[in-house]
């Protein structure tokens, strides 16, 4: 299934686990929304996701090193800052093609 | 149990703070455990290599044990080294560090699914392969499942329904000759001890009747009598393993 997932596709999944994760309208979760600082989702809302999103993409996520994989520099900056949507989606899409070219 | 004797052993939580120090505790020649780890890949291959300097022989398997397909792999693995499961233990948790009233419903159902539910459906997973070992369950709880806990989220009714479920399968297992028991451990030094704040830490220890938290090793001791032949007259019993604080507090 994961590989037939474009980016777009990825991302809508994204933004539909939020929504349900978060209990939020889908319409209300855009690419550039910052899950931490403007959805307000917690830490145990990320494992969550974690979990929701291995089990729709079939893929193995490690919800702890999301602060390195959004960027190879972890201290520069805030990760709250940089942990939207988009970039969220962009990493799953990038582990989705890992692992397909793996496979 | 002779001391050499080839038997399983399935560890879920191997990697952490008290599922590691069972692990230990089980760890010897002759016998082969299944550590589930979620997480932490380099701190699993060091509690591995650390077992397999034991004697014992090592599996990990990464994967959310919530997941009926982590367990499932577990349950294969476990059928493809010959089918006999001793030792079941359930040393999983998941919380958020916040009260109870703020826990949202996802949360709630997260929390009760990796703490509790896991437990019933690893049971379910390795029935049968702990039937024909005349295996023993052990489940970890916390003193989080009878008294009040701050900011313990909701791993506090989580333990709670943990200790329901242990009983029931107790009753329920034992015409397959499985054992089924609970550790109800204190606070230990460890991971969950760092997270909760000063004041808390050092009300357990002005509480306690040693002045002290518990080590893993403590409550890892008891887990193994549990599921040892030493006690197998024993099943459907929650252990409370804290020194004492449980009376005294």
């Amino acid at each position: 299934m994961s590989s037939t997932l474009t980016a777009d596709g990825v991302r809508e999944c994204v933004r539909e686990q939020l929504a349900i994760v978060l209990s939020l309208p889908l319409e209300s979760i855009h690419p550039q929304s910052r899950i931490v600082l403007d959805l307000g989702a917690e830490s145990l809302d990320l494992v969550d996701l974690t979990f929701r999103l291995e089990d729709t993409l079939h893929i193995r996520l490690d919800a702890r090193r999301l602060p390195d994989v959004l960027d190879s520099d972890a201290a520069r900056g805030d990760f709250r800052e940089r942990f939207t949507v988009e970039a969220l989606s962009a990493y799953l899409q990038s582990q989705i093609e890992r692992g397909d070219a793996g496979a | 149990m002779p001391g050499r004797e080839r038997s399983v052993a399935v560890v879920l939580g191997g990697t952490g703070d008290l599922g590691g120090a069972i692990a230990r505790r089980l760890a010897r020649p002759g016998k082969e455990l299944v550590l589930g780890y979620l997480q932490n890949r380099d701190r699993a291959e060091k509690a591995a290599c650390d077992l397999r300097k034991l004697g014992a022989t090592v599996h990990l398997v990464e994967g959310n044990v919530a997941s009926p397909e982590t367990l499932g792999r577990i349950a294969t693995l476990v059928e493809e080294r010959g089918g006999r499961c001793d030792h079941l233990v359930h040393s999983v948790a998941v919380t958020g560090f916040k009260p109870l009233s703020d826990v949202k419903a996802n949360q709630w159902d997260l929390i009760l699914r990796v703490s509790t539910l896991s437990l019933l459906e690893a049971a379910q997973h390795l029935a049968r392969s702990l039937e024909r070992a005349g295996g023993s369950i052990v489940a970890l709880s916390s003193a989080g499942s009878v008294r009040f806990v701050p900011r313990y989220g909701a791993l506090g009714p989580a333990k709670a329904a943990l200790e329901a479920v242990v009983r029931q399968l107790a009753i329920e297992l034992a015409p397959r000759g499985i054992r089924v028991n609970a550790v109800r451990a204190g606070l230990i030094e460890g991971s969950v001890a760092r997270a909760l704040s000063d004041d808390v830490r050092e009300d357990v220890m002005r509480r306690s009747p040693w002045g002290r938290l518990g080590t893993p090793e403590e409550v890892a001791a008891s887990a193994a009598f549990l599921l040892s032949d030493e006690a197998r007259w024993i099943t459907g019993h929650v252990l409370d393993v804290d020194g004492g604080w449980s009376i005294s507090a």
